[in-house]
């Protein structure tokens, strides 16, 4: 059977690891790449690195730090998003060690590159992000570019059900960063789409998130600053869930050169 | 002596991954396209990521495709991961038609008419009695595709099964073996089988 899956996500700011609250405040909590062996170790099922400051400073992708990162070496699928605007940058993020890339930024551009890099990479390697919002009763698309929140115009319900993407990484912007807060009216607003979704924001709860991760199309939980920084916190967390749709928790008995 | 493994570089590809992998494991690597330096290694390995179409125009651009043809009917040990098992396959439908290595006897296609992903962890169930493979029945493994061998001609060694459907996740013919599913990104379920597979491949 597939199993769903728990993503740790580690929000990098600067090159730093960072504690996020909506995005809009941050607390530092070290090294990416050590928050990465942990999470590797503790058993999650993919690490998500999301470098929030690439595109805004039109840095291009971390290289350094996906390569830094995949060579621990880590043995656990890595997902990337930061920085990607063709299909260029998407080949170095794969072959600098991620198998899997996010793309947000390129869903406000008129350029069809997100085509180009579905076609080269594969779909699925391919992760539409959706940040989103609930405003007066209505579901929005946060910009963050722009700092504005938009609706779902034609060309991004075009870009949604084209299937240049495996899956949508579904984000309550509102309620990153806030405890056991996500808002399932996202996905109940959300417009039909064929995507499973990952989600993202407020979902440490285990009660909430075993609801969240029993619904057809939700593939995934991803979980940032709650299984960063305690110990073991992914078996923990997956314990706790007491879900079978999840792989159980694992115990390593490698500890490396200790 | 260390084994060495030949990654074969074709454009696009976790070749770091792989690598960091491969090194972990205490075997050698070299990513590469040159044909002289996969010749003298002790198994070619055709990595995962990417689309078929623009991975076998590439080894067909660098002349590969016979070379790595050549290669397994000298009984070279090939292992293709993910993509790469793929391209071990006689032709695929993704992107249109395009014909692969014909080491495999199979055809790759879309898991699904309506193209669903088969994404996350999954098991494998053995169907064809296989000493490495035996101890890994049941276990999971991380894939991430949407096509793959729906049958082979009596060389897949272990089925995974997704949703209604059910899929080659390992095929084997002698020195040749393809994995669907990503070993090197499979924790410790993963290390072990890519390193039994790798010593049975360059002893079998």
């Amino acid at each position: 059977m597939l199993k769903k899956r728990l993503i740790g996500v580690i929000t990098v700011k600067n090159g730093w690891a960072v504690q996020s609250f909506g995005y809009t405040k941050f607390l530092p909590l070290g090294k990416p790449d050590v928050i990465a062996e942990n999470l590797d170790r503790w058993g999650v099922d993919e690490i998500f690195i999301q470098c929030i400051d690439r595109s805004l400073k039109n840095y291009g992708p971390d290289i350094d730090l996906i390569k830094k990162i995949a060579s621990i070496p880590l043995s656990t699928p890595m997902v990337y998003a930061g920085g990607i605007k063709n299909k260029d940058d998407a080949s170095n993020v794969i072959e600098a060690g991620a198998e899997r890339i996010v793309i947000d930024s390129q869903l406000h551009n008129i350029s069809n590159s997100l085509k180009q890099i579905s076609e080269y990479i594969g779909a699925q390697a391919l992760i539409i992000c959706l940040p989103c919002v609930l405003e007066d009763s209505k579901l929005k698309i946060f910009n963050y570019l722009k700092k504005e929140s938009i609706e779902f115009s034609d060309r991004i319900m075009q870009i949604l059900t084209s299937n240049f993407a495996s899956e949508i990484l579904l984000i309550d912007k509102s309620n990153e960063g806030n405890r056991g807060s996500f808002d399932s009216k996202i996905i109940e607003m959300f417009p039909k789409v064929e995507s499973e979704f990952i989600l993202f924001g407020g979902l440490d709860d285990s009660e909430l998130s075993k609801s969240l991760i029993s619904k057809k199309n939700v593939s995934a939980l991803a979980i940032g600053n709650s299984l960063n920084y305690f110990e073991h916190s992914v078996q923990n967390f997956k314990k706790n869930l007491n879900c079978n749709l999840i792989r159980e928790p694992f115990f390593s008995n490698s500890y490396g050169d200790l | 002596m260390k084994k060495t493994i030949g990654i074969v570089d074709y454009g696009i590809g976790n070749h770091n991954s792989i690598r960091q992998s491969i090194k972990s494991l205490g075997f050698k690597s070299k990513i590469t396209n040159n044909k002289e330096i996969l010749q003298k290694c002790n198994l070619i390995l055709l990595p995962g990521v990417g689309s078929f179409s623009t991975s076998i125009n590439f080894l067909k651009k660098k002349k590969l495709d016979n070379f790595l043809i050549d290669q397994a009917g000298e009984g070279k040990a090939i292992l293709g991961i993910c993509l790469g098992m793929q391209l071990l396959g006689e032709e695929s439908h993704e992107n249109g038609i395009n014909k692969g290595l014909g080491l495999i006897k199979g055809v790759v296609e879309k898991l699904s008419k309506d193209g669903m992903h088969h994404i996350g962890w999954n098991n494998l169930v053995s169907v064809k009695n296989d000493n490495v493979f035996k101890s890994f029945d049941n276990k999971d493994f991380y894939f991430n595709h949407t096509y793959g061998f729906k049958e082979t001609k009596n060389q897949t060694i272990c089925l995974t099964k997704f949703k209604s459907i059910s899929f080659s996740s390992v095929v084997r013919f002698g020195r040749i073996a393809g994995l669907q599913f990503h070993p090197e990104k499979s924790q410790n379920n993963g290390k072990s089988l890519l390193s039994e597979i790798i010593k049975d491949l360059c002893h079998a």
